[in-house]
């Protein structure tokens, strides 16, 4: 489909079309590396947040020598690009703590980076205290972001990002209602790749060209009824070759929970709010939980299970990174729930930038098969 | 599945109190002189197990379950008995590794993934295994690392238990104090009363903290014994000053025993006689875990090459102030500042704090060379192996990186690690 084209073309470039013009229009971009960072906050300082993943990365041979093979791939992945000078593009970058390989990947970036970096301590529970540890947080960042790049925030700043922030929610949820359809709209693949190019474009710009998007979309006649539905869920997937190849075995992955998906763009703010960083604060915590949140099993189990319902999904398959802790420790919970409900679940294990294998080709097929 | 606690037991009363009983009349050469600490070890560790066995059996006793980013004062304050779950392996790798293997399938039987922290591991498989203490609750923190943070929502879903999650800040500011302080107080306190049916009595609050803070400067002054060269005591009691002070500070027999530990390290020091069996002529620091199955190590490397452990990253790099017990703020402070910097918890430093408290107490302890362990379910201290190289390099500080797994002598048998050690001394240090 021609309009397509440009979402799959942005997605497979980091330093995209649109990057390169914000820059030569002197404008600045600063890294981040996580879903849970507020993107609206650094949008209100007038710069663009892109989310950053490693395209077309094939090896992490300079990587490697830093972190460690028990690292997972998509950190090594991050640093590779920052030690192969592909990233010389950015103005600054926000690092994280979300996990132990986020942790130590700050610490490598923060060594190398050659721009400013500012580190955002992450929260790891959903209580009030932690809640109130975001804000502060936040504020921080607010005040990186004015130091840094001699900007001021302010509250009608704030109050504008949210806004643009939200019309993006609002079109995903639509784009996300046209894989409830059989057979969808729109493939999983597709809408990963529409996905990230929201996390690597000037945002106002993506809301005008999803929204350009979404009639012909919804107009058009595309795969095969009645093939198994699946729900894909799993830590750092930013490739839709990887959905691709999983849809390629006969299969509609119709919903995720993917930190690059559906979770990325889950809910809203609210723009009545009368200060917005507890308002964003709040987004953040009622979205689904990253799997690093302690105790956000049973939040984001509940908005998993309507998904399920909602897709009409026949099966899950999770898809963790190797050395993936939380993704191991929240598939086997998951495995566990699902189980009562006789969802079947296929785990698969994979690198970041691998699109897929014969071994992850025969089990798919194997689940489906059973589905 | 055996009862509970069961194991854990007959270990203690079959080995433990047995050996502490041997040391005292037949104490072992070459380390003879040594005999009444580590016989004071072993009584604290049977005391502190014993405990815990009564309080499963007392209905007026509940027993703390608690993680490694906490300090179990506030437990002893409510009469608890406490165990911390992420020290409880190491009691199995030193007696008995059997159990060990039992409770690492178990685990993995259940799905949890064998890439995932040994300790962790352990800790789901001893719950599926049934020895975990009952009359119990858990307190957990977010920190210090991603198995922690998967195993405590595991446990709670196999048990459907009464659990606490705290926060902890990754950051080491004050700021990240009041924060942590702050749940200690408005979750912590409430939630130990609700389980134990007791009010919270700041006047016992404070009686635990007094005696913790006696505890906590006998720990202070053995640590400044080990600056003496060569450093008393040998490396195998090393980090024995803290582990009794981690498993009992505010009980007075933790006191009593740190005391031993202090009187004997200082009378060595005054008295010129710091010398072990064999001539000092390394000065090692460990990095991360040791190998805690293999007790002959730290003996084997005195005796083949004259490397002495004389600092580890666990136990010696957090030098704080006594509990400050003015009010009930400062002491919760206090808590949570040694919950979040004295317990494995500090391994949630940015990298370039990590390795600053290494230097500093590398320096400080006289240190020339570095041990550094990769434990292989550790994404932490593994991920930050690039930057520990680069900053002994710039300070040309030798350095070993040894992989292992800290609880399971299967991933790196213990003669392994020992040829690589070898090769250490041998080549680079000599």
């Amino acid at each position: 489909m021609k309009e397509l084209q440009y979402f799959e073309e942005v997605a497979s470039d980091l330093e995209n079309r649109e990057i390169r013009a914000w820059r030569e229009a002197g404008k600045r971009v600063v890294g981040t590396v996580c879903s849970s960072m507020p993107e609206e906050v650094l949008h209100a300082g007038g710069l663009l947040p892109l989310r950053l993943r490693a395209p077309g990365l094939l090896d992490t041979a300079s990587a490697d020598a830093h972190l460690h093979r028990i690292n997972c791939s998509y950190t090594r992945s991050v640093l590779e690009v920052l030690l192969r000078g592909d990233l010389s593009f950015l103005d600054g970058l926000i690092t994280t703590n979300t996990c132990d390989h986020m942790l130590r990947l700050a610490g490598e970036l923060e060594a190398k980076a050659g721009f400013p970096v500012h580190y955002f301590s992450m929260y790891h529970t959903l209580g009030e205290s932690s809640r109130k540890w975001f804000i502060l947080e936040m504020e921080k960042l607010i005040r990186y972001i004015e130091g840094s790049f001699s900007t001021k925030v302010s509250e009608e700043d704030l109050r504008q990002s949210v806004s643009v922030y939200n019309r993006t929610r609002r079109l995903m949820a639509e784009l996300a209602e046209l894989r409830k359809q059989d057979p969808p709209c729109v493939s999983g693949a597709e809408y990963l790749a529409i996905a990230v190019v929201g996390m690597s474009i000037p945002r106002e710009l993506f809301n005008d060209k999803l929204e350009a998007l979404l009639p012909p979309l919804r107009e058009r006649s595309s795969g095969k009824s009645g093939q198994p539905r699946v729900m894909l869920v799993g830590g750092a997937c930013d490739m839709p070759e990887f959905v691709g190849f999983i849809e390629g075995k006969g299969v509609s992955v119709v919903a995720d929970g993917l930190c690059f998906g559906t979770r990325h763009y889950w809910g809203e703010v609210d723009e009545n709010a009368a200060e917005f960083l507890p308002a964003i604060a709040d987004h953040y915590f009622d979205r689904m939980a990253c799997p690093a949140i302690i105790d956000g099993f049973d939040h984001s189990y509940g908005i998993l299970k309507q998904m399920i319902d909602d897709w009409r999904v026949d099966g899950v398959i999770s898809a963790r990174l190797k050395f993936c802790d939380h993704w191991g420790g929240q598939r086997k919970m998951l495995a566990e729930e699902l189980r009562k409900e006789s969802v079947p679940v296929l785990d698969l294990e994979r690198e970041y930038n691998t699109a897929g294998s014969g071994q992850i080709a025969t089990r798919v097929q194997a689940f489906l098969e059973m589905l | 599945m055996g009862k509970p606690f069961e194991r854990t037991m007959a270990v203690t009363n079959g080995m433990l109190k047995p050996m502490a009983q041997l040391l005292k009349e037949n104490p072992i050469p070459p380390y003879q002189e040594y005999a009444p600490l580590l016989a004071a070890m072993l009584d604290h560790n049977v005391t502190h197990y014993t405990d815990i066995a009564a309080a499963m059996e007392d209905e007026n006793r509940k027993v703390a379950l608690y993680e490694f980013g906490l300090v179990p004062q506030l437990f002893y304050a409510f009469d608890c008995a406490a165990l911390c779950l992420e020290m409880f392996p190491s009691f199995y790798t030193r007696t008995d590794e059997s159990a060990v293997y039992d409770f690492l399938e178990a685990a993995e039987e259940a799905g949890v993934p064998s890439d995932t922290c040994s300790t962790d591991r352990f800790i789901i498989g001893a719950t599926l295994s049934g020895e975990l203490p009952t009359n119990a609750f858990f307190v957990t923190s977010s920190s210090p690392c991603d198995g922690t943070r998967i195993a405590y929502p595991i446990l709670q879903k196999i048990l459907d238990c009464p659990m606490l999650f705290l926060d902890a800040p990754f950051r080491n500011d004050r700021e990240a104090v009041e924060y942590y302080a702050g749940q200690l107080k408005d979750q912590l306190i409430p939630f130990v009363e609700q389980h134990t049916g007791r009010k919270f009595d700041i006047d016992r609050f404070r009686e635990v903290i007094v005696e913790s803070n006696k505890a906590y400067e006998l720990l202070v002054d053995t640590r400044e014994t080990y600056r003496a060269k060569p450093a008393p005591h040998y490396g195998m009691l090393r980090s024995a000053p803290y582990s009794i002070f981690m498993h009992g500070a505010g009980l007075p027999e933790t006191t009593e025993t740190l005391r031993l530990f202090c009187e004997d390290a200082t009378r060595r020091v005054r008295e010129g006689r710091t010398e072990g069996p064999f001539p000092e002529k390394h000065r090692v620091m460990w990095v991360h875990v040791p190998p805690t199955y293999d007790r002959e190590l730290f003996p084997w490397m005195e005796e083949n090459f004259g490397a002495t452990l004389v600092v580890d990253s666990l136990s010696s790099t957090s030098i704080l102030e006594p509990i400050d017990t003015t009010s009930l703020e400062t002491m919760l402070e206090g808590v949570a500042w040694q919950g979040l910097d004295m317990t494995m918890s500090f391994m949630r430093f940015e990298s370039a704090a990590f390795i600053d408290f290494m230097l500093n107490a590398y320096d400080q302890y006289g240190c020339d060379c570095i041990i550094a362990t990769q434990h292989v379910g550790c994404q932490s201290i593994c991920g930050a192996r690039g930057l520990i190289r680069e900053a002994c390099r710039k300070r040309d500080i030798p350095l070993l990186f040894i992989e292992f797994d800290y609880n399971d002598d299967r991933v790196l048998a213990p003669e392994q690690m020992r040829i690589q050690i070898e090769e250490f001394f041998t080549t680079v240090m000599e």
